[in-house]
């Protein structure tokens, strides 16, 4: 079900958390909210689900005003960082009490409860373990509870607030993928709160970058990774190394080289470059249009090469294929590198 | 040299590294057998001397049945009071801010600290029939002082703190996100607090009201005062003892000690099961 929201405003005492945000959120859509911790994000979550109430602007879920609902009138689904599961009931318990309490109407018969939550149970693979309390179930499970509980109430929209922020890396990956299969099956439109831009890129349709209060970029993950819009959102992105240029002639020189420019040129003058890790190449030496630095570390990392490299007294970081570099490197060593591509601002 | 050092490194490698065990145990068995054991055991020792059937006569006596009826119900009626109020207090505590909060906050514990003869004059004066308050509720045919009412007021009065200290930490740790969720679930202000937030601090609930059981059980001084102490109407137990001793009735005292004992430790042993049971989701 499709959300709008228009001029969104929420203070907290003088300082505005989300500062007039538009935004429209498609049915059936799987929608990040991207941003640094105070940017935001999880307030404006939280006034989609009708747990903070915005100080101006409108919010309407499937055309309907929703600015100042009741959080069970809006039919949203709501799934906590720290699960907020209720400890004193099974895995069954928690994943029935949206169908038990009393202002369901019609009344659910305990028997077909009894099959909503075991096909939801089973929808998350915990179906083994519903008499189990919530203490006796791994982070990951829980969270898995946690959004079979959300689900059961058959919400228009799923919210997720950094969902899976308190996973270790492996369980993460899992879930991501896991969450990614549930929403395609489900189709219910999903919005999710993330710090974690390689989790938004990853997951997200489309991915919502918030900075103070106040909305950067949105777009597909390709797009907002391909064109940032700011400066902020490129060094979000894993911007790399940001780099004093000067653009002049279509292209932007940084150091006396030209590197070629992926976003909106910015007028010709001083200027700021972001060059990402992955961008940047080894060169033969005295190669026209290369730079001069010398390596200050290097970190095998799997597959890659992580070079820390000092250009005129600036660390820049370079990642190569680790099986295709063939040329011996060690520590001290003075290298030539061509920058592939570069997003520059002005500024 | 080798054999020894050997020897050390194998107790090393089973020694927890939580340190003290054993100064720990030895310091609680000795200091409850000295405090605890050794005066109950000499309580246990003393009325045989008039052998089983003289202690059963001692404690069926209708008048000990009378004090010992008293002492529990009304501590428990009290313990009872106090759940449900102190509840409240340590709700409004811990989930409202207003001004003169802390003041109440220190007053709670008031009870702990007056002497409880002062506190037991104090409310006398307060619910004699002239009293302040006893002035308004004696039209009304409300008698407090010198009944059995009066022994539950006074035994209210000590047993607040208990509860509200025990409730209040519980309450802070609660999370808010349980009671979001249970909102957008559909659960009304009602629904949730019955279902998601009572059954969290019902065992803390249950531990201070066995604290606030306990203590009115046990209690003398405050309400000898207001009590008015008619033999079969509002004498308690505790009294009956000291009145027992007076008349070097030491195998009486001692036996009523011993019933009230006994009951004791029955009632705080089913409130302990009632409690694992109430906290059977939080066992692995």
């Amino acid at each position: 079900m499709s959300i709008n929201i228009k001029n969104l405003t929420k203070r907290f005492g003088g300082f505005a958390a989300v500062d007039g945000i538009d935004l429209d959120i498609q049915s059936g859509e799987l929608m990040a909210l991207l941003g640094p911790s105070g940017s935001g994000k999880t307030t404006l979550l939280r006034m989609i689900g009708g747990l903070d109430f915005a100080d101006e602007g409108t919010l309407l879920i499937e055309g309907e005003d929703a600015t100042v609902s009741e959080p069970h009138a809006r039919r949203v689904g709501f799934v906590f960082q720290h699960y907020a599961l209720f400890r004193h009931m099974s895995v069954f318990e928690n994943v029935a009490f949206g169908l038990r309490v009393s202002r369901r109407k019609p009344k659910i018969s305990d028997a077909d409860i009894r099959t909503r939550v075991m096909n939801l149970l089973e929808l998350v693979q915990l179906a083994p373990l519903s008499g189990r309390y919530p203490n006796q179930l791994s982070g990951g499970q829980r969270q898995r509870v946690a959004l079979a509980r959300a689900l059961a109430t058959e919400p228009r929209v799923l919210l997720l607030d950094e969902p899976f922020g308190a996973l270790d890396a492996k369980v993460r990956k899992e879930l991501r993928r896991w969450l990614r299969d549930i929403h395609k099956g489900m189709g219910v439109t999903t919005v999710f709160v993330t710090h974690d831009q390689e989790e938004a890129l990853e997951l997200a349709d489309r991915v919502a970058i918030l900075n103070k209060g106040r909305i950067e970029q949105v777009g597909t993950p390709a797009e907002v990774y391909d064109n940032p819009a700011s400066a902020f959102v490129c060094d979000f992105l894993g911007g790399g190394t940001r780099l004093d240029c000067v653009v002049a002639d279509g292209a932007a020189v940084i150091a006396g080289a030209r590197v070629p420019v992926v976003n909106a040129l910015p007028p010709a003058g001083p200027a700021t470059a972001y060059i990402r890790a992955h961008d940047i190449d080894l060169a033969e030496p005295g190669e026209a249009g290369t730079l001069s630095a010398t390596i200050r570390l290097i970190q095998p990392v799997g597959p890659q090469l992580r070079l820390d490299l000092n250009l005129d007294g600036k660390v820049v970081e370079a990642v190569l294929d680790r099986h295709a570099t063939t040329t011996p490197l060690t520590p001290g060593q003075t290298v030539s590198l061509r920058l592939r591509r570069a997003n520059v601002y002005a500024g | 040299m080798s054999g020894a050092s050997g020897f050390s490194l194998f107790k090393r490698r089973n020694r927890s590294i939580i340190p003290g065990f054993g100064l720990t145990l030895g310091i609680t068995l000795t200091h409850l057998t000295l405090i605890v054991l050794i005066p109950l055991a000499a309580l246990m020792i003393r009325p045989w001397d008039i052998g089983l059937s003289g202690f059963w006569h001692q404690v069926t006596e209708t008048r000990v049945l009378a004090a010992l009826r008293l002492s529990f119900g009304a501590a428990f009626v009290a313990a009872a009071i106090n759940a449900v109020f102190g509840l409240a207090v340590a709700w409004m505590l811990v989930r409202y801010d207003f001004w003169g909060k802390r003041v109440v906050d220190a007053i709670v514990d008031l009870p702990f600290a007056l002497p409880t003869a002062v506190a037991g004059i104090a409310l006398t004066s307060l619910y004699a029939p002239n009293g302040w308050v006893g002035q308004y509720l004696d039209p009304l045919g409300i008698k407090v002082a010198y009944t059995p009412l009066g022994v539950v007021v006074a035994l209210t009065f000590i047993g607040l703190p208990f509860v509200v200290r025990t409730v209040q930490p519980v309450l802070e740790e609660l999370d808010t996100e349980l009671e979001e969720a249970a909102a957008c679930l559909g659960a009304t202000r009602f629904e949730t607090f019955i279902r998601v937030i009572f059954p969290v601090i019902f065992p803390a609930l249950l531990t201070g009201f066995a604290l606030a059981l306990a203590r009115a059980v046990g209690e003398y001084g405050s309400v000898i005062f207001i009590a008015g102490n008619m033999p079969m109407v509002s004498e308690i137990a505790p009294l009956l003892i000291v009145i027992k001793l007076e008349q070097f009735n030491y195998a009486g005292a001692a036996s009523v000690g011993i019933a009230m004992l006994i009951l004791s430790f029955i009632m705080l042993l089913v409130i302990n099961l009632l409690q694992r049971w109430s906290r059977r989701w939080a066992g692995v």
